[in-house]
């Protein structure tokens, strides 16, 4: 049996989604590694190929993509996480129009048309704000699990004011809110309408059309997701695992060049 | 750590100015909805040549800067950088490009947006008269383009040495006499010398008026501040030659004035007194007028307040209006030359004995900033004031942080006593 | 050939060593200029060197204490090179009032190099006002005037005549370049073509067009494999040269650069002036009827944004990189227009923000990939 393998090798996760020939997903697999670990994105192949009881020799097209695409020593062809998300949502969602993506180090916004083919997009990646790396070292600041700040920034009665273009700043912020004892849950929903205001100056940039996915791992994160619906006064789906959306996509593509080469 | 308790002592006649900005803003609608033609300006009031004509004028800075005062900015800045506006562009243009889309109906505005403070009536002419940079040029030709306008752009030229400024200022006026062959062009009318002649003559009387009242802030403590002078400074900008000014600055005066009878300061305690140079922070005056007042600061002069709008009230002559304008637009301190720009700004702080100074680095604003690292060289160590930077923009309040603010005030505060300290 | 790019690649790479060695060696004078609107045919018809600012590799350092961060690339290389000393052996700089941050560079460098004569060019800036052309005499006058106090001597009506055959020669040179690249794109990597044109604004026009000259003839006769990618069009960069790591990564990925309208590309070597008649004439006529879209100037034939397309659909280009100098104002108020016009049009685009360090490039890299895979 030959299978198409897409391989996500991210900043922080390396994320491998299995389809066969007819795009029937047959695994995947999430590992944490180090920045741009081509032993993670290794054992992330191995383990998925392990679930779907397959092996490497069944690899028939493996497509890379994510920022450590060019950088591993596999695959038979990378391309952009860009291309790869919208083909990822676009099998999921055929109607999506618009993917934002928030990942650990860098953030996009990315429209397609019906055929899942990227007219335009936009990127954050030279700025930590608007980007998980942003929450992760809010959280770190307050002294708040990760996986609770969405949670809690939907507790708040009054958010706070936080500087969305500078994550140093808004952590001198966050500290001084903390040191004039402003309510936790104030300053956390602060942090997170101010994620909200960076992207929607980003999605601003190539301009809305819903119907929107959210992908990426800060998708997991409730409160983002809700002041993103409300700046942007539309429906956001996530999907049930919105990381893998890039492998997937990688998948799909490798999926197609199997297919182009079994005629 | 700052406290709150202490608060700024606003001039009760300067904090008039926001219902006549918003009055006159009302004006200008209505004034559209009769039929009349529509300005909308940038920069240096020659714009009062458009009132002579009958016009209603809206001026950017006036009305951004209020909008950014009440955190009323961001749907205009949205509208821009849907237009595909980068955020390095100066603030107050982007977000008068956002007012034009808003005003054409091009950009479709939240449901929790006061539509009415953000919608202005379109324009016929614009007029670019930025004087401190060639922003302005690139600022008032994307509104012409975007809103299918004319523009006429004023070009003062940039004093390089002394020689320049009367070549300046004749050039200036030729451009004055294009303008208004253009506003009658605009209005199909002819041009109403008469008017121009009695609105200088209500420009001279307020804007001698306003110089006198601020140098009454040579007294110790200063009975006005900084934060009076910029939110009233509509007077000389955007109200420039509408009815109520000079009443208004009446009052300021006889405030002003009461107050040094009594030996009230416009901050509680003034430990401090301190310059302000660079464009002001709008979208955090209210915040940071206490701010200043909880450290027992006041900040009692400033080159935007003291320098740059209607610099020459000596050369006001009603019966020589475009020489009159002309002087008041090119002699200004942003078209100068850094060594003049230090010892304009030196003398000023000699004058009203300042102990420090805030040099407001506006990301978006390059215009005012530029002499800031010779500011500090030649100004600071030269004159043993202290001078700290503090990061911010004149209306896109994502480049302003709060706790930077207050480390870095705190810092220069504690510079000046270790200085008094030392003797 | 490798020779003659050698020498081109030692004038690039460290320019201001070049000049005072050239300088030392020669005991000739030498005068800088701010890239756009300046007139170096007179510098040169006065016997000095004129030199066309351009920036250095180098990582900004001693220049954060005279300039902001918030300046564009070129600006804050040239305040801190100065500070480093390199600019010292300059004779003169004339900067031009094309922009707040160039205006704020020519009064940090006026004070930062007080032996140098540092003087500010300010030419009429909406070109249809009734004393644009008296103004533009009257400018050109003042700068003719203070290059000769510079240079010791006057500049007469045949030596200026002269410098401009020379000027115009070099042009016609650098637009056969252009031209015999666009037809044969793999004859010369971007990076490289843009390379021979900097160097011309570094080092004597005659040596340059003789060198060039013998660089055509032996391009003439190689003949590169055709390349297959897409095609696409280059904008931006008024002032400073696109760093070759975003050309390469362009070409690399596919990009056929079909033509540009870049300040060190299509923009230096557009416009001659005229032989004929009153040389001093010739350059004010030159840029008072300018062609090019020039966005530090109004009231001209064409507005950038249309330039765009019409270069776009005459090249068959399947789309447009647009490379914007982060903080470069002139650009970021047309792009908007710029972005809807190629809209409009049909014309894909992406717009890369360019600083003066490489920064980022895997982002670059991924975008411009995307890029070409929107394309298909």
């Amino acid at each position: 049996m030959s299978v198409a393998v897409g391989v996500d090798i991210g900043s922080l996760t390396a994320k491998t989604v299995i389809v066969d020939s007819d795009c029937r997903i047959l695994a995947y697999k999430i590992i944490r590694g180090k920045i741009v670990d081509e032993t993670a994105a290794i054992m992330s192949m191995r383990q998925a190929l392990n679930e779907a009881n397959l092996s490497e020799p069944d690899i028939g097209f493996l497509i890379t993509t994510g920022y450590g695409r060019n950088m591993v020593n596999f695959g038979n062809k990378s391309i952009t996480e860009i291309s790869c998300h919208a083909r990822g949502a676009h099998f999921l969602y055929p109607d999506v129009r618009t993917v934002i993506d928030i990942g650990g180090q860098d953030s996009k916004v990315i429209t397609l048309n019906g055929d899942s083919k990227v007219i335009n997009f936009a990127m954050n990646d030279k700025c930590a704000a608007g980007t998980g790396r942003f929450l992760d070292v809010m959280a770190h600041a307050l002294e708040v699990p990760i996986e609770e700040m969405g949670e809690l920034s939907l507790k708040a009665e009054s958010p706070a004011q936080i500087s969305s273009i500078c994550t140093v700043f808004a952590e001198s912020e966050v500290i001084s809110l903390a040191a004039q004892k402003r309510s936790r849950l104030d300053i956390i929903a602060g942090l997170h309408e101010a994620i909200g205001r960076r992207m929607h100056s980003l999605v601003n940039q190539v301009g809305i059309t819903p119907p929107i996915v959210m992908t990426g791992g800060v998708a997991k994160n409730v409160g983002v997701v809700c002041v993103l619906e409300r700046l942007l006064e539309t429906e956001i789906t996530v999907p049930p695992e919105p990381q893998i959306i890039g492998a997937l996509g990688a998948a799909l593509f490798a999926a197609e060049e199997l297919k182009g080469s079994q005629r | 750590m700052v406290t709150q308790q202490k608060k700024a002592n606003k001039l009760a006649s300067a904090s008039l100015i926001g219902k006549m900005m918003l009055a006159s803003f009302e004006d200008i609608k209505r004034q559209a909805a009769e039929g009349k033609k529509v300005v909308w300006a940038n920069g240096l009031p020659v714009y009062v040549l458009a009132r002579a004509a009958d016009m209603p004028v809206l001026h950017a800075e006036g009305l951004i800067a209020g909008l950014a005062a009440k955190k009323q900015e961001k749907p205009l800045q949205d509208a821009a950088e849907a237009f595909g506006m980068l955020p390095d562009a100066c603030s107050y243009a982007r977000s008068f490009l956002g007012a034009a889309r808003i005003a054409k109906g091009d950009f479709k505005l939240d449901a929790s947006v006061n539509r009415e403070a953000v919608t202005m009536p379109k324009p016929d002419l614009y007029v670019n008269s930025a004087g401190g940079c060639g922003t302005g040029r690139v600022w008032g030709e994307s509104m012409a383009v975007y809103l299918g306008i004319p523009v006429y752009h004023f070009e003062p030229k940039f004093i390089w040495d002394e020689s320049d400024l009367e070549p300046s200022v004749a050039d200036f006026v030729e451009q004055e006499k294009e303008f208004i062959q253009l506003l009658e062009k605009v209005t199909g009318k002819p041009y109403n010398w008469n008017r121009l002649k009695e609105l200088l003559v209500e420009v001279k009387k307020a804007v001698t008026l306003r110089a006198e009242v601020m140098k009454l802030c040579r007294n110790v403590p200063s009975p006005a501040s900084f934060f009076d002078w910029a939110t009233s400074i509509g007077i000389v900008a955007h109200l420039i030659g509408l009815p109520g000014t000079g009443h208004l600055l009446t009052q300021m005066k006889k405030e002003v004035e009461e107050r040094i009878a009594k030996g009230t300061g416009a901050v509680p305690v003034e430990k401090y007194r301190l310059y302000w140079d660079g464009i002001l922070t709008w979208s955090n005056i209210g915040g940071l007028a206490n701010k200043f007042a909880a450290l027992d600061a006041c900040v009692v002069v400033s080159t935007y307040t003291n320098l740059v709008w209607w610099p020459r009230p000596d050369m006001i002559d009603p019966e020589k209006p475009l020489e009159s304008i002309a002087y008041n637009c090119c002699d200004i301190v942003l078209l100068r030359n850094y060594p003049y720009r230090i010892k304009a700004l030196s003398e000023l702080c000699q004058e009203f004995s300042i102990d420090g100074m805030v040099l407001s680095e506006t990301q978006t604003c390059r215009a005012f900033n530029g002499h800031h690292f010779m500011l500090m060289d030649g100004l600071a160590r030269k004159l043993g004031i202290p001078a700290v930077t503090i990061n911010g923009d004149s209306c896109d309040p994502r480049f302003y942080s709060d706790a930077q603010v207050d480390t870095r005030l705190q810092a220069l505060l504690e510079t000046i006593d270790a200085r008094k300290k030392a003797g | 050939m490798e020779q003659i790019m050698n020498r081109f690649r030692s004038v690039v790479e460290a320019p201001y060593e070049k000049l005072a060695e050239w300088k030392n060696a020669s005991k000739g004078k030498v005068v800088a200029c701010s890239p756009m609107h300046f007139p170096e045919e007179l510098i040169h018809a006065a016997g000095m060197l004129p030199v066309v600012l351009q920036e250095t590799n180098e990582a900004i350092t001693s220049g954060f204490s005279h300039i902001h961060p918030f300046y564009c690339g070129i600006t804050r290389n040239m305040v801190d090179i100065a500070d480093k000393g390199q600019l010292n052996f300059l004779d003169a700089i004339f900067y031009s009032d094309i922009c707040v941050q160039a205006r704020t560079a020519t009064c940090i460098l006026q004070q930062t190099l007080p032996r140098t004569r540092v003087e500010y060019m300010r030419l009429p800036m909406s070109l249809n006002r009734p004393n644009a052309s008296e103004d533009t005499v009257r400018e050109f006058d003042k700068v003719k005037s203070t290059v000769e106090s510079i240079a010791g001597n006057k500049i007469d009506d045949s030596a200026l005549k002269q410098s401009i055959r020379v000027y115009n020669k070099n042009r016609s040179l650098l637009r056969s370049l252009r031209d015999l690249r666009k037809a044969n794109p793999g004859l010369l990597a971007y990076r490289d073509m843009l390379l021979i044109i900097q160097a011309g604004m570094l080092m004597p026009k005659e040596e340059h067009s003789e060198l060039l000259e013998k660089l055509l003839s032996r391009l003439k006769k190689g003949k590169a494999a055709s390349k297959k990618g897409r095609k696409v069009l280059l904008s931006g960069h008024l002032c400073q040269k696109p760093k070759a790591d975003i050309l390469d990564l362009i070409e690399g990925m596919g990009g056929i650069i079909v033509d540009d309208d870049l300040y060190t590309g299509y923009r230096y070597c557009a416009l001659d002036a005229e032989e004929n008649g009153s040389p001093f004439q010739a350059l004010v006529k030159r840029y008072l009827e300018t062609s090019l879209p020039v966005p530090t100037r109004s009231y001209l034939p064409v507005r950038w944004d249309k330039y765009l397309v019409d270069k776009a659909t005459a090249n068959r280009a399947q789309g447009v990189i647009i490379l914007v100098v982060k903080y470069c104002e002139p650009h970021l108020f047309h792009y908007p227009f710029i972005k809807e016009a190629l809209a409009a049009a049909g014309i894909p685009h992406i717009m890369l923000e360019t600083e003066h360090e490489v920064v980022s490039l895997e982002g670059t890299r991924t975008r411009l990939q995307a890029f070409m895979e929107m394309l298909g």
